[in-house]
């Protein structure tokens, strides 16, 4: 019975492998390693630029892996791609560390690499990124122009130790520090970017500041201000007029930016189609920068309507 | 004389983990001037029960000598699949009994994995765990899930009150009660406690071994949907990285009260101390405004120096007869 079920798998393994080899020629072959496709903002990044490619780019192929989150499993995601022989590898990196001696081995074999959103430490043919720093620094500037300059802010961050999270706080931080002394954050924590934990981290805030004592809370990502919107909702405080603002761009948020219980998300470049843009140029000799900033882009009540139906 | 000096003794030490959340509480008064308002009290109890409940069902799991590592990923699946059905405008009344057909379905095959497959406990719950975590993403296709654009509203559940109780409260005093008396009254609490005591000598007396295990499975799923249930009401939306580390709280919450890491020691009134104790450490550091990093050293110290203190107390042995 065993053996049955050896030699079936065995065969269903070769059918597949002998499926895939009929693959057409003539195209260019992009080996696309994604960290983990676990999240809407993952997704995204890999749909969009695959479905621009499909549309734009009829001389792309791809083969795909997901990291699924694993740093060691992207490594040699990364090496499967270069022996597979494709031409050229777009990465989304876990992490710099994990990544970055599978990702100069490429380099050294003499394949280009355009790595998007997180980087690694070495030296790649075109780096795609966004601008988490300028996101903390357009918060911080949104908030104080709502309150003129003063309040007590609660923040609520991300995975400790995540490059958009150090980015992330630190714009704000260094800008509120720079420019609007009376604009302070009282308290924060690490919230993981999850809605859970930040919502109960703001109900024991909620417990320790009384009415008016908080002007505003500033999340690193809208799953946590969403969560943080409907406890100060669900506390009775909605009429304090506390500003929320989250990060992103996820379309509950921009509902939630619609109805008036957030004031403002700033929408994360997905790196789309940016990136295959990129690795498009590169093999076919277009002109191409070493490194592309996507922009950010605030949603406030003024523009939401623009948005609503873009979202994450 | 001498048995009975050390009788109360073993009694004293064995209450270390209850003493220690007396402390607790005078240290919170001491800390934070909000610390014992009616209105945080009410917070730090709703609280409790998001976690409580899954550490009610997991002290079961726990005595018979096993471990679910499961419930955090189980708990996301549940919420997915009620927060991804209401959002497509399916009512609640059907949303939430899918879930919890599916939790019965997941705790069945969880515990026929341990039972009839006898893979160990963690070996079966580490790999459902992580299939399960494939699942809440699958069905969500990795997004997080939210009714709130429908006309559908279960936030009583999550954030209602009866009159200053919270609901979630109600809840998992009744789980609690029911839980009690389980164990303490009926042959099956007995069982659970003979099969993690010995499982030979369970089998040899009579008790149903396998179908002992089956259950308490089963009862950690129940405990993962009715978190899921409270955790997504409360949320309006259901994200399918929920529950992370839910399954490491709950055994935080069992072991530091009390229950023994290879079964048939400890009761659920530890586990529900123990769950007072995680919780109140954790509201009373956000209170003082202590950073989360340090929060991290603090939690895990206490899992340690309380499960210590369990086994000076010579817990291993007060139960075995």
């Amino acid at each position: 019975m065993r053996k049955m079920m050896t030699a079936a798998m065995a065969l269903a393994l070769v059918g597949m492998m002998a499926g895939s080899a009929f693959a057409e020629e003539e195209k260019f072959v992009i080996g696309y390693a994604q960290r983990g496709t676990d999240a809407a903002y993952t997704i995204n990044m890999m749909s969009q630029n695959l479905d621009y490619a499909e549309e734009n780019f009829p001389d792309l192929e791809f083969k795909t892996t997901d990291a699924q989150n694993d740093a060691v499993k992207q490594a040699s995601d990364v090496e499967d791609l270069m022996n597979a022989g494709v031409d050229l590898i777009m990465v989304s990196p876990l992490t710099a560390d994990g990544l970055t001696d599978a990702v100069q081995a490429v380099m050294d074999a003499g394949i280009p690499v355009v790595t998007m959103d997180r980087m690694v430490d070495c030296d790649v043919t075109v780096k795609v990124v966004g601008d988490n720093y300028g996101m903390g620094v357009m918060a911080a500037d949104k908030i104080a122009e709502m309150l003129d300059g003063k309040g007590a802010v609660i923040e609520l961050c991300g995975t400790t130790g995540a490059s958009a999270t150090v980015d992330r706080q630190g714009g704000f931080e260094d800008t509120l520090a720079e420019k609007y002394p009376d604009l302070q954050v009282v308290d924060w924590q690490d919230c993981n970017y999850m809605a859970a934990p930040a919502a109960e981290y703001m109900e024991d805030m909620l417990q320790k500041y009384g009415p008016g004592e908080i002007q505003a809370v500033y999340a690193h990502n809208d799953q946590m201000a969403m969560a943080a919107a409907e406890t100060i909702l669900a506390a009775g405080r909605g009429d304090e007029g506390i500003i929320i603002c989250g990060m992103d761009g996820e379309e509950a948020a921009f509902q939630m930016v619609k109805d008036g219980s957030m004031a403002f998300t700033i929408i994360y470049p997905v790196m789309a189609p940016e990136g295959v843009i990129a690795a498009h140029n590169i093999l076919t000799g277009a002109e191409q920068e070493g490194e592309v900033v996507c922009e950010s882009t605030l949603v406030d009540a003024e523009n939401v309507d623009e948005y609503l139906g873009t979202g994450l | 004389m001498d048995t009975q000096k050390n009788e109360i003794l073993k009694k004293m030490k064995s209450m270390g983990v209850f003493w220690a959340l007396v402390v607790l509480f005078l240290v919170g008064c001491i800390a934070s001037p909000q610390f014992l308002k009616a209105g945080n009290m009410i917070n730090v109890a709703r609280q409790i029960s998001i976690n409580g409940i899954i550490a009610l069902a997991m002290t079961f799991v726990c005595l018979i000598g096993g471990v679910d590592l499961s419930v955090g990923s189980q708990v996301a699946v549940y919420a997915i699949i009620m927060a991804t059905m209401m959002k497509n405008n399916i009512s609640p009344f059907l949303a939430i009994p899918a879930a919890f057909a599916t939790a019965m379905l997941i705790g069945f095959l969880n515990g026929l994995g341990v039972s009839k497959g006898k893979l160990a406990p963690f070996i079966m719950t580490l790999g459902s765990m992580t299939a399960l975590r494939g699942l809440a993403k699958y069905i969500s296709n990795g997004s997080p899930q939210s009714w709130r654009n429908t006309d559908i509203n279960i936030k009583f559940i999550g954030q209602g009150y009866v009159g200053f109780i919270p609901f979630p409260v109600i809840i998992f005093i009744i789980l609690f009660l029911a839980a009690f008396y389980t164990l303490k009254y009926t042959s099956f609490g007995r069982s659970v406690y003979s099969v993690g005591d010995n499982k030979e000598a369970a089998r040899l007396n009579g008790i149903n071994v396998p179908r002992t295990q089956l259950i308490c499975f089963i009862l950690t799923a129940f405990g993962s949907f009715v978190s899921a249930l409270v955790l997504t009401s409360k949320l309006s939306s259901a994200d399918p990285t929920a529950g992370d580390g839910y399954e490491l709280t709950a055994l935080s919450m069992c072991y530091i009260g009390g229950i023994s890491t290879m079964g048939g020691v400890g009761s659920i009134t530890g586990t529900l101390i123990g769950a007072c104790l995680l919780t109140v450490l954790s509201n009373i550091m956000n209170l003082v405004g202590i950073n989360s990093y340090m929060q991290n050293i603090v939690q895990g110290l206490i899992v340690i120096i309380a499960v210590l203190l369990g086994g000076l107390g010579g817990l291993k042995r007060k139960k075995k007869a």
